[in-house]
């Protein structure tokens, strides 16, 4: 019973509906006490630990189920809740608390799931407890962003769901890895539907739409856990899958070009998801213990930085009111300690020695490279390249370093929690990337023993982003991005399929009108030649007389009597020509 | 960024590479696909290209076909009911 009370998923969801049931002044208290809890669990957590119930028809399900690989998810996204609920504790929306907190829950209960039928629920109310983030934020474009956003995921889960029904029909209960085969439709559904929540190209768009449509802090929340519950799914189901390698190479491009051309802060962090997510997704198609463990440490450290990142421009946001990079300047002077966990964080997203995308980047890298992946290594330098031209150089430069000429003034004060938040996530990036043996001595795969400050990992990454500088300086006043957005794979469903829609509902809408019309005048017609039986029987002209008389409203007694005949001269008739 | 910052910074990239050219020479190697060392410089080269093709990729090529204006979705009739 002792393991049960140890589930951080379970802590949080339990934090999350004492956070909506109560007052103000506790609803913070709660906040912030209901994740550290869930942290000191997830550390108390022994692994091996396993614990279910009976079900349904025999059925057992297995609620946790720790080791090495589900402890180190379950740890930071409970790492990741404490820090966002201490950024979020300003916030006096009861049901966001719930939303963010359950949210985290959610994503811990698919870690620690050991059968398919508790991994699809949570994995399902991961996506319903996020909407809710997305739609608080109240804004016309965030409540249509809020709609794509589930249907999109709508897809996704149904297609896992589908194809866990048909693993679970084969007799397969538990959550294992499916790499080796047999590569049926349940293969192919559940690796789409993963692909769908690890946000692979085509079904990237929902992310950088949602994620830059949402509430500031459910904005935090949410670039830490949809995703990367993905690539745990991904590291335990299919690992080891080709096609992962290749679609993971093509994220990390893809989002990395899309941030060069972004303007809104939140929008552009939320392409680098994408492309950071492409690294784990490439280590989980790689496959090797080194690739796996390299995809481990780079969601591990992408939690952290990604979080920082996500807190630093919300605060901006909160505090000017600006979220387009072209309108903003000079924030270092103004807002110095945001600029500097920005920069921290910025640093260790790029992979800069002593930060903690270091040690965590370069394993996968180098892991393609150790594979003998030429061209999978060199997709992977070139997307390093993108993240450090538009995080650190483009949104460095343009909202912190250059000159102040925009004038932008700060509206609101920022809140003391909201600091607090970010200068967590910043030491925690330090901390990892100075002593990198606090991640590396819990990894969950055998590989050889990894060193990241050897001499020509610092020097091939001083080489790569020193020189990606030149290009930037060449190109500076075109690097300033311009009010306006990006078409993305969303245009597909947005625009042809949204106008398909809309004329599909006016063709039904005008072909239930008319036929409504139609049976309309019938009915009319109908009713008044029905409405009264005896003008039908009583049709002779030479009846109708104008002055009142009962006989009017009285059948002659020749119609029943003729009626009656033809009735049995036709069941005469019909015998006799059977008889014959 | 004024010009002066600007020399500054090349100044400083140029320092730090030759630095790590010197290194280079002094017997680090750098390594590639298959573990196999990499001709020296050959980072600072990919490091150049790779952030020249994708500025340019991206604002030369995908920006004129990709962006548009803000209220691009909006004129096109999808409003809130």
């Amino acid at each position: 019973m002792l393991d049960i009370m140890l589930h951080p998923g379970l802590i949080l969801i339990l934090a999350g509906f004492l956070a909506l049931a109560a007052p103000k002044q506790l609803r913070r208290f709660i906040m912030i006490a209901g994740p550290l809890f869930a942290v000191v669990a997830a550390l108390l957590l022994p692994l091996g630990t396993t614990w279910g119930f009976d079900f349904v028809a025999g059925y057992h399900v297995q609620l946790i189920y720790v080791d090495k690989l589900s402890w180190l998810f379950t740890f930071i996204f409970s790492v990741l809740a404490a820090i966002c609920s201490i950024y979020a504790a300003h916030n006096e929306n009861k049901m966001e608390a719930l939303c963010s907190l359950s949210y985290a829950g959610c994503a811990i209960g698919v870690t620690l799931a050991k059968d398919w039928l508790c991994f699809i629920f949570f994995w399902e109310a991961l996506a319903f407890t996020s909407l809710y983030l997305v739609w608080c934020n109240h804004t016309p474009e965030s409540r249509r962003a809020g709609f794509r956003y589930l249907l999109v995921h709508m897809l996704g889960g149904n297609l896992l769901l589908f194809g866990i029904f048909l693993t679970v029909s084969g007799g397969n209960f538990e959550v294992g890895n499916l790499t080796a085969g047999p590569h049926g439709y349940a293969y192919w559904l559940m690796l789409a539907g993963m692909c769908v929540n690890v946000a692979m190209p085509p079904v990237n768009a929902w992310l950088v739409d949602a994620y830059g449509n949402s509430t500031l802090t459910g904005g935090v929340f949410m670039s830490c856990l949809t995703t990367k519950v993905a690539v745990y799914a991904l590291v335990r189901v299919f690992a080891g899958t080709d096609l992962l390698m290749w679609g993971g190479a093509l994220m990390a491009v893809y989002g990395a070009s899309y941030a060069i051309m972004e303007n809104d802060m939140r929008k552009l962090l939320a392409h680098h998801i994408i492309s950071q997510t492409g690294f784990m997704v490439a280590g989980a198609g790689i496959g090797t213990g080194m690739a796996l463990n390299g995809a481990t440490a780079h969601a591990f450290c992408d939690i952290l930085f990604k979080s920082s990142l996500f807190m630093c421009a919300s605060t901006i946001i909160y505090a000017t009111g600006i979220r387009r990079i072209n309108e903003i300047s000079g924030m270092m002077k103004r807002l110095p300690l945001v600029g500097l966990c920005f920069f921290v964080a910025a640093f260790s997203i790029s992979g800069i020695p002593l930060f903690n995308g270091f040690v965590s980047k370069v394993i996968t890298v180098h892991a393609a490279a150790e594979a003998g992946n030429g061209l999978l290594f060199s997709l992977l330098e070139l997307a390093s390249i993108g993240t450090f031209l538009s995080i650190p150089l483009k949104m460095g430069y343009f909202i912190f370093l250059r000159s102040d000429s925009k004038k932008v003034a700060i509206k609101r004060p920022v809140p003391v929690n909201m600091y607090a938040g970010m200068c967590i996530g910043a030491f925690l990036c330090t901390l990892y990337g100075v002593y990198p043996d606090l991640l590396y001595r819990h990894f969950a795969f055998e590989m050889a023993p990894y060193h990241p400050f050897t001499a020509d990992k610092i020097l091939q990454t001083a080489e790569m982003l020193g020189m990606a500088m030149v290009p930037f300086l060449m190109y500076l006043p075109k690097m300033e991005p311009h009010t306006a957005i990006s078409l993305d794979t969303d245009w597909f469903y947005r625009k042809p399929f949204g106008f398909l829609v809309v004329r599909c509902a006016e063709l039904f809408c005008a072909l239930c009108g008319g036929l409504g019309n139609a049976w309309n005048v019938l009915y009319e017609n109908f009713m008044g030649m029905t409405a009264n039986p005896m003008n039908i029987l009583d049709a002779r002209p030479f009846r109708r007389v104008k002055h009142y008389s009962p006989d009017n409203y009285r059948t002659s007694i020749a119609d029943p009597m003729m009626i009656t005949l033809t009735v049995l001269v036709a069941s005469i008739l019909y015998f006799i020509s059977r008889i014959q | 960024m004024t010009k002066f910052s600007v020399k500054t910074v090349y100044l400083l990239v140029a320092a730090v590479l030759l630095l790590c050219v010197l290194g280079e020479f002094m017997g680090v190697h750098l390594h590639g696909a298959e573990w196999w060392p990499l001709p020296i410089g050959y980072n600072i080269f990919f490091g150049f290209v790779g952030a020249w093709v994708l500025i340019i990729l991206a604002k030369m090529i995908m920006a004129p076909l990709l962006q548009r204006d803000e209220d691009y979705y909006d004129r096109g009739g999808e409003k809130d009911a």
